[in-house]
């Protein structure tokens, strides 16, 4: 069963006194439990709109968000997001950063404690831990904000767009780290990016979204184990030349496309 | 390959040497700018003592700097300064004092509850129209010449800077901080306290330097309208007795205590937020 069905879901903002803009017009997508799923799309396409929709965080228009079959209302433990430049709080440490979740929900001192030194050395981030945000990193600053949203041990976890912000060098290191994580905690990950490149690199399944309004416009299934994968692999190669013609050509909706590698 | 990786290293060797330049040039040392200046002030301080020594400017109109400091020793020395000064300062610390706590709370209450915001705003806004410098006659009809009509006359001068300052940061804590904050479920209460009022902060502090700055003024202002004690007082009975060069230690003296309060409140900030905040 799909932990998340995305199930014709549109959004029209309304701006007062000028026309409303529909963002996404009738989006559909089921994420297995498990999955990796990227959403690539042009700029101003409403991924980033779709990601806060299904973290509760912004109300459709139409249609509904379900994960584990409840409706989505609101935010919840079950989903955790990291957020693009990774949001930390300038104001905290490193380990207070991470440790946010856990004390803005109460939990017992010890397992916070426990919680965070487990997370902060898992992405590295233990010599850091009584840093501020602006004592590190790009690169340290989203390995933090992917702990942050790991300690609290949801089930999904949205990205949106987290590595745009780096440089290539760091980009590439913080993909296999993010590959790496997943093997190890099993979580089911959507992430938004506009580089096709780290869809294939990253995805089982890539979905392109039309230009606005936004419909999948088409689906890319890249059938290899990702954790074993070669960046310079010519069918990866292939899949992403595939995807950045289709954006060039634009709308013709609802292919979907296999490749065995 | 070699070829990229030596200009990758030259880059870098590069941007490390304009980061030292960039250092050299911020310490600095002595320029001739600097040199200028100084021999700017030293020339202004002799004319003025050979003006005034030669008769050519009256001593009612500039005091020579000799005669300022000597005023300065002499009433230093036969007590009549000190009184004086310690009155200002309780005035100006206890006005400052009680505005930046209410400010502060007030900015945490509105915060939390921007009902509360809407129904005192516009009381708020009617008070803070009104020049401070008008409401003086009715506050000393109301509280005396003595210490009460000064603190609350500061009150009134820095208190709507602490609020409206506190508030305003709150306001603009960034759209980012406060999803990560949904995203965790915090209550209304966790996300002001946790996430705005520390967002809040150097825009609160930037209130509370602006109030540190006027505060002297009002109370030297207050005083010289009414008052029996005070530098206010002092400065107009020196105005009235023509003794120039005790105005000018006075002048002198405000000015100190309104510069050192100032960089007290920026030390102040410099320790809470300097960790973070890389001003
Ligand atoms: N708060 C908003 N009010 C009005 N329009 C918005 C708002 N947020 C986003 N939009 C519009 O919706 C579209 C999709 O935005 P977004 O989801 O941020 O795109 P993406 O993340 O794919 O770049 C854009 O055209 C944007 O202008
Ligand atoms: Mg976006």
């Amino acid at each position: 069963m799909a932990i998340i069905e995305i199930d014709h879901v549109s959004k029209a903002y309304e701006v007062e006194g000028e026309e409303s803009t529909d963002a996404l017009k009738n989006v559909s997508i089921d994420i297995k439990e498990g999955e990796f799923v990227c959403i690539v799309g042009p700029s101003g396409c409403g991924k980033s709109t779709l990601l806060e929709i299904v973290a509760g965080l912004l109300n459709q228009t139409g249609g509904e968000v379900r994960v584990d079959g409840k409706p989505v209302k609101g935010t919840s433990r079950e989903i955790g997001v990291v957020f693009q430049d990774a949001a930390l709080y300038p104001w905290r440490t490193i380990r207070r950063n991470i440790g946010l979740g856990l004390e803005l929900s109460k939990a017992p001192k010890e397992k916070q404690k426990e919680q965070v030194e487990k997370y902060m050395e898992l992405t590295g981030l233990s010599d850091f831990a009584d840093k501020y945000p602006s004592q590190l990193s790009g690169g340290m600053k989203q390995r933090a904000g992917i702990a942050r949203a790991l300690v609290m041990d949801p089930r999904v976890i949205l990205m949106d767009e987290p590595f745009s912000a780096l440089d290539y060098l760091t980009r590439c290191k913080l993909q296999e780290e993010l590959m790496a994580i997943r093997e190890k905690e099993k979580k089911t990950i959507l992430f938004v990016t506009h580089d096709i490149n780290e869809a294939v690199y990253l995805a089982d399944r890539v979905i392109l979204l039309s230009p606005r309004p936004s419909v999948v416009q088409k689906e890319y299934v890249i059938k290899n184990n990702s954790a074993t994968r070669d960046r310079r692999d010519s069918t990866l190669m292939k899949i992403a030349a595939e995807i950045s013609a289709d954006i060039s050509r634009g709308a013709s909706t609802d292919e979907y496309i296999e490749y065995i590698i | 390959m070699a070829a990229r990786a030596e200009i990758l290293r030259t880059t870098a060797v590069a941007a490390e040497e304009k980061t030292k330049t960039e250092k050299k040039k911020k310490k600095g040392g002595f320029t001739v700018v600097n040199a200028l200046q100084i021999a700017t002030v030293i020339f202004l301080l002799l004319y003025m003592e050979i003006a005034v020594d030669t008769g050519r400017v009256s001593k009612i109109f500039l005091a020579a700097p000799s005669s300022i400091v000597k005023e300065f020793l002499k009433i230093a020395e036969n007590g009549t300064l000190l009184p004086h000064l310690l009155i200002t300062l309780s005035e100006v610390l206890t006005g400052y004092l009680i505005a930046a706590f209410v400010g502060i709370i007030f900015g945490f209450l509105w915060t939390l509850f921007p009902k509360l915001e809407e129904y005192m705003s516009i009381f708020c806004s009617a008070i803070m129209a009104i020049p401070k410098v008008a409401i003086l006659p009715l506050l000393i009809l109301w509280f005396g010449i003595g210490f009460q009509s000064k603190v609350v006359l500061i009150f009134l001068f820095s208190v709507f800077q602490v609020l409206y300052n506190t508030v305003t940061g709150a306001k603009q804590t960034k759209q980012a901080y406060l999803k990560v904050a949904r995203v965790f479920e915090a209550s209304r209460f966790q996300t002001v306290i946790k996430v705005m009022i520390p967002a809040a902060l150097p825009s609160m502090f930037n209130g509370l330097r602006l109030a540190a700055a006027t505060a002297t003024t009002g109370v030297v202002f207050a005083e010289m309208q009414a008052a029996k004690k005070g530098l206010g007082f002092l400065l107009s009975e020196a105005q009235n007795l023509l003794n120039t060069p005790r105005m000018f230690v006075i002048i002198i003296l405000v000015t100190l205590i309104s510069v050192t309060f100032v960089k007290l409140i920026a030390g102040i900030e410099y320790t809470v937020c300097h960790r973070w905040s890389r001003v």
